[in-house]
């Protein structure tokens, strides 16, 4: 989940998509402007973490890689749960690969957080003469789902940086206010935004668990999250519902207790 | 109607289930202590039993009420029970919490499930997530549900597997989590499965290691463990004391923990050098119980509020290592002898080459490994290709028919056509797997670089026969890490496809798609962490890192990924030995986390961060002075070490049908 302090944002992104992809190749690229021939293949996961400079803002991405074998599917909730951002990605020159990442799409739709910025993309541009997937149907299919699609190679780095960059852009805004605030705050936040059980709440409440910030920070933080609420509220920019949920909690939270 | 969705149901299970398939668990005879206004009579059998599983009652994971859940048949019925466990005077559950307690008596009945018919019950929904437990959600035909049953020792799966015997259940069109459930009626289903029956299950010994491991510490145990620390230390005035004050008021004085600690020290103290003991039993173990002591988990609250998280970061003091004692006063791990050499082989081996003495080899692998040149020879016994009593003459024989008998497997994938192919996608795709990985497994080796290498090729013809050898487990990413070295050793595509086969005999479970074999050693990695650092434990507690991912990598693929080649090389036959313990890997995961402890717990490290520093730790380890640090670890915790690691856990081999996979034992509270 996205967090912000002083024009600060960090940000979960997790990177799925089939076997040989090019999900670390591409982390790579965005990372350490490196390409291996052979690159690994990932067991269980592996985290990076780089930051962008978005307007006037920056943001830390917390980039999680996972292993893309369908064995290790089970794994992935671990690693998409309470995530801001999600990069499908598929191999252009393999239509295999390609139906997997409808697969995650649809995924991501059922179980993911579903204000998560979605990307989708189509690597090894580079292999035009082995494409298997044109940019149209991608496209197209992109469309229809609500997911920014561009195609990238790892290995000419097309694209990379831009990818990583258009989605630190989407973050949404309201997401950058869970930022400290208390897990229990939060799990009645999902409840009642969600509208799930309290048990299927717990799942979503364990990345905030990790969350370390003093009750002092959190009020701050919470003060800046609705000064930016009604800024948005008063440009219409959210919906009428969310919003009203969001400043009762918001009252709630800063109201000066203990 | 039924025909596709019980195939269905099957493949889901896929490979341990194909294992598992018509064992069914059940055991003969009722259980005595079988109560709860269960209509007791002659002919109930219970079909299925598991302890530790689960219910939270409220939404904080702390609070849960833990019991024993049983399907029982009775008749042509079939009953679903859920029995909390009584409170443990202690306080504390299995997994070292005093949670428990803050229970009333009226919750634990509140939730009791008494026996219910499987005929009221209309769908049973599984999650399994993998952060946290898998659990169910049981749902009667009235639209009543009972509240997430949490199996926190596993078992999820055997549940479903046992109901498919007993009652019609199918899969939901909807959900593939849903399950159907419908009472068993049809008499022509009934006989089928009473044909199914299974072979006379023994319960083994009465009670298995893993119940020792996984129960609630009881009043008992706590005793017994008095008891065995008090007869190590009958003179101390000041324990005796304390072991009177601990048997008239179990309650909470001492946490089970510390008094687990005491035994292990006095056990360890025992073997080893007692008289060290004896002699500093004045100064040094009084400080060392005061340590403990105040490294007793009751004074780490379970839920620290994030000030309490804050004064502990702020003070910056990590807290110290409770084996450092022993780290100071006894030997400290044997020093690394150089590795085994020819001559010394030469040594070993009677007129017609079988090994004389057996444990003598591993004792001495054990602590220095093999010379290159000697590892093609002595890595088959080690991996169990070869028997250790086997004569020259023998094995060569052996050699030429495992050589022709893998030219058969072999050649039944490379009979397939690329016409036949084209309809054979399950061929197609597997064959994708593997040549997507050889192709990126450690070519950074002179052995397997340049391209087009043949030894490439190789590594795809071995893997991909060994899919259609072993063909429910087919290829899982990882494999090609564990045949690398193996075919870089053997240099031969037989010899190495059936060391390759004897290893996967025992990691063969790491692959499950359940990731069973996967969780039972993480969990007992955690077990083993609370036993042997226990501020490590609580930190990883309260940091949520509790379910051990970030030990994924070393774990699945036995620290391939963390040293170089010839490193690797010498870890796979110092832990192939079984010296000390057939999981001696896991004693190298609490060595290598006990020695960045200081830098885990003093940055406060959460999940993310703790994983990223452990997949950086590659390359960078010591691996002489890990294996040193983890025999000692693995001595000094001895049985209760052992204990904590339910049997069956990977390398194990998978436990054999006939001891029971589903014993049902009397009640032990
Ligand atoms: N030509 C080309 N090759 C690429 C590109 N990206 C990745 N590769 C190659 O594709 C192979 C797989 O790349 P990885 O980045 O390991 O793929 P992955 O998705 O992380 O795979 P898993 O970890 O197994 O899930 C490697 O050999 C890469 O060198 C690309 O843009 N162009
Ligand atoms: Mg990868």
């Amino acid at each position: 989940m996205a967090t912000i302090g002083n024009n600060h944002l960090n940000a979960k992104l997790v990177l799925l998509g089939d076997m040989g992809a090019g999900k670390s190749s591409l982390v790579l690229r965005f990372v350490k402007g490196q390409f291996l021939e052979f690159q690994e293949s990932t067991i269980g996961a592996a985290f990076f973490s780089q930051t962008l400079a978005v307007n006037d803002a920056t943001v830390k991405l917390e980039i999680w890689d996972t292993a893309g074998q369908e064995r290790y599917h089970s794994l992935a909730p671990m690693y998409y749960r309470g995530a801001a951002a999600a990069i499908i990605v598929y191999d252009i020159t393999n239509m295999d690969s390609f139906e997997r990442a409808k697969k995650w799409v649809l995924e991501l739709q059922k179980q993911g957080n579903p204000n998560m910025v979605t990307a989708l993309a189509g690597n090894k541009a580079d292999l035009e003469d082995k494409r298997k997937v044109t940019a149209e149907e991608a496209g197209a299919y992109a469309d229809e789902n609500g997911l920014f699609f561009m195609e990238t190679s790892a290995k000419t780095a097309a694209n990379v940086n831009d990818i990583f960059y258009e989605i630190a852009k989407r973050l949404p805004h309201f997401s950058m206010l869970f930022l400290g605030c208390p897990p229990n705050t939060l799990l009645l936040y999902i409840i009642n935004t969600m509208q799930v059980k309290e048990y299927e709440a717990i799942e979503w409440e364990l990345p905030f668990r990790s969350l370390k910030q003093d009750k002092g920070q959190v009020r701050i933080n919470l003060c800046r999250a609705e000064a930016e609420i009604n800024a948005l509220s008063k440009e219409n920019k959210l919906l009428d519902d969310e919003n009203k949920m969001l400043l009762r909690w918001l009252e709630r939270e800063t109201a000066p207790s203990d | 109607m039924h025909e596709p969705e019980f195939h269905d149901l099957s493949d889901d299970s896929d490979y341990a289930a194909s294992q598992q398939q018509g064992l069914g668990g059940s055991v003969f005879g009722s259980d005595p202590g079988m109560t709860s206004g269960f209509n007791e009579r002659e002919g109930s059998e219970v079909v299925y039993s598991k302890d530790n599983v689960t219910i939270h009652p409220t939404q904080y994971g702390s609070e849960r009420i833990s019991g024993r859940l049983r399907l029982v048949k009775q008749g042509p019925s079939l009953f679903m029970t859920w029995v909390p466990y009584k409170p443990s005077p202690d306080g504390a559950d299995f997994l070292g919490n005093n949670s428990n307690s803050a229970l009333s008596e009226k919750d634990r009945n509140l939730y009791t499930i008494t026996p219910v018919p499987l005929s009221d019950v209309r769908s049973v929904r599984r999650h399994t997530p993998t952060l946290g437990w898998q659990y169910m959600i049981v749902v009667l035909s009235s639209g009543l549900a009972f509240p997430p049953l949490y199996f926190y020792s596993g078992g999820l799966r055997e549940f479903l597997a046992t109901l498919k015997q007993h009652v019609h259940i199918v899969r939901s069109a909807d959900d593939a989590n849903v399950f159907l459930v419908n009472d068993f009626q049809d008499p022509l289903q009934r006989s089928l499965s009473s044909l199914e029956l299974p072979r006379a299950l023994s319960v083994v010994n009465g009670v298995s290691s893993k119940d020792l491991a996984s129960s609630v510490p009881s009043f008992e145990n706590s005793e017994r463990l008095n008891g065995r620390t008090y007869y190590v230390n009958p003179n101390t005035s000041e324990y005796s004391r304390r072991h009177k004050h601990k048997s008239h008021d179990p309650a909470r004085d001492i946490s089970l923990q510390v008094l687990e600690k005491f035994s292990l020290v006095t056990k360890f103290a025992r073997d080893t050098t007692s008289h060290i003991f004896r002699e500093s039993q004045s100064n040094s173990f009084d400080s060392y119980e005061r340590k403990q002591q105040k490294q007793s988990p009751e004074l780490i609250p379970a839920i620290s509020t994030p000030s309490e998280e804050q004064s502990h970061s702020n003070d910056g003091v990590v807290e110290p290592d409770p084996l450092e004692f022993d780290k100071i006063n006894l030997v400290w791990g044997n020093p690394r002898q150089p590795p085994l050499s020819s001559d010394e082989w030469a040594a070993l081996l009677d007129s017609e080459g079988r090994i004389m003495d057996s444990n003598a080899l591993r004792k001495r692998i054990f602590y220095g490994g093999v010379e290159f040149n000697l590892r093609k020879e002595v890595w088959k016994f080690l991996l169990g290709y070869h028997a250790y009593e086997s004569t020259d003459a023998e094995r060569e024989y052996l050699a030429s028919i495992k050589k022709s008998e893998y030219e058969t497997i072999k050649s039944q994938w490379q009979s397939i056509s690329p016409a036949q192919a084209k309809r054979f996608t399950k061929f197609r795709e597997r064959k994708g797997l593997i040549e997507k990985d050889v192709v990126r497994t450690d070519r950074s080796i002179s052995y397997f670089d340049g391209d087009d290498n043949p030894k490439v090729a190789l590594l795809h013809d071995i893997l991909l026969t060994y899919s259609f050898y072993n063909f429910d487990l087919g290829y899982c990413q990882g494999m090609s890490d564990l045949l690398s070295p193996i075919l870089f050793v053997m240099e031969d595509e037989s010899e190495a496809f059936w060391c390759f086969v004897s290893l996967m005999e025992r990691l063969g479970p790491n692959f499950n798609r359940d990731q069973n074999g996967m969780h039972s050693q993480l969990f007992a990695l955690s077990k083993l962490v609370e036993l042997l650092d226990a501020p490590l434990h609580n930190y990883l507690r309260q940091a949520d890192c509790l379910n051990y991912f970030f030990c994924f990598r070393w774990i699945l693929i036995q620290f391939k990924r963390e040293f170089e080649y010839e490193k690797i090389m010498r870890l796979w036959e110092v832990l192939w030995t079984h010296y000390l313990s057939e999981h001696f890997h896991l004693y190298i995961c609490v060595a290598i986390l006990k020695k960045y402890r200081k830098k885990i717990m003093g940055e406060q490290m959460d999940f993310d961060t703790l994983l990223k520093f452990i997949n950086e730790l590659s390359g960078r380890i010591d691996l002489d002075g890990i294996i040193r640090d983890a025999e000692a670890l693995c001595i000094c915790a001895g049985e209760n070490g052992a204990a904590c690691i339910p049997p069956g856990t990977p390398p194990s081999m998978p436990i054999e049908t006939d001891t029971g996979l589903y014993s049902s034992q009397p009640e032990d509270l």
